[in-house]
């Protein structure tokens, strides 16, 4: 495998593109920025190369990501299988962490205390960021993973949510779609969220 | 890994993020015009909630009259 150009700032988000999970992904987007890192998520990557082969691109390049498995249940379309997609790619993450310890570093997020010991007691050990499925725990357990120097409060992250979160469904009818995933949408939110952390922050648009 | 990690990024980010993001310039525009009236917009809806907070919480307004008093008075009215 050719070795690849590592950023320091990038943060690969292993998420669920659900609706249900919507405002929590508006929450990593929004939080990431006045941490002074960027968010990436697989469908943001245009192109035609194979899934996987775009996450581990991704896996990769960033310097930390965060897996989220607060959704890991039974979908309640279809079969009602259990969903694979998170625990795969956190997997795949361990196995090239551990490989290259000093370009990566990965977090485990989850909804509830204790939850990730029964859906994947081999991460026994693993202290997982709990936001308890909402905004400001998001935000709460951004700041405790990256512990960065004048981090802005919880409150002024909720300030930006609420300007970026305000003008969703502009980009969304600009765009022609409903999916907030879309490689297009996300990197208009991320512009938004851009601009958002560097209003709270006081330092212009 | 499920840990905290001391990270010294630049904070706020960088402008240069902004053109990772590769949005043409025409459309950054749009978003820059629609982030500034979401800010106002939201600056306006505050100061309407503290006023509606101070209007809340002034004792300068009377006792509303409850219904039962209105229909007294009317009726106060009528017979005088």
């Amino acid at each position: 495998m050719p070795p690849q150009r590592v950023d320091r700032n990038a943060v690969f988000l292993n998420i669920p593109y659900d609706t249900e999970f919507q405002s929590l992904y508006l929450a990593y987007l929004v939080g990431l920025y006045p941490l002074g890192h960027e968010p990436y998520i697989a469908s943001g990557i245009p192109g035609g190369k194979r899934r996987l082969s775009r996450i581990l691109s991704l896996i990769r390049f960033c310097r930390y990501s965060i897996h989220d498995l607060s959704r890991v249940e039974l979908s309640p379309h279809g079969l009602g299988t259990p969903r694979f997609n998170m625990p795969l790619e956190l997997g795949m993450t361990i196995t090239w962490a551990e490989i290259n310890e000093e370009s990566h570093m990965w977090f485990v997020m989850e909804s509830t205390p204790r939850r990730l010991d029964q859906s994947t007691s081999d991460l026994a050990g693993t202290d997982p960021n709990v936001h308890f499925g909402t905004v400001e725990g998001v935000f709460s357990e951004l700041r405790n993973a990256f512990v960065a120097k004048d981090a802005p409060p919880v409150p002024r992250m909720m300030e930006a949510y609420r300007i970026v979160e305000s003008e969703v469904e502009l980009i969304l009818t600009n765009a022609g779609t409903r999916n907030l995933y879309a490689a297009s949408v996300f990197k208009e939110i991320c512009l938004l969220a851009l601009k958002a952390a560097r209003y709270t922050a006081g330092t212009g648009i | 890994m499920g840990r905290s990690v001391n990270i010294s990024t630049e904070i706020p980010p960088p402008l240069s993020m902004v053109n990772r993001l590769r949005i043409p310039k025409a459309r950054q525009k749009e978003l820059t015009e629609m982030f500034e009236r979401a800010v106002e917009r939201l600056k306006g809806d505050e100061e309407a909630g503290n006023l509606l907070q101070r209007i809340d919480n002034s004792s300068a307004w009377p006792e509303t009259t409850s219904v039962e008093d209105g229909k007294k008075r009317k009726i106060a009215t009528a017979a005088r």
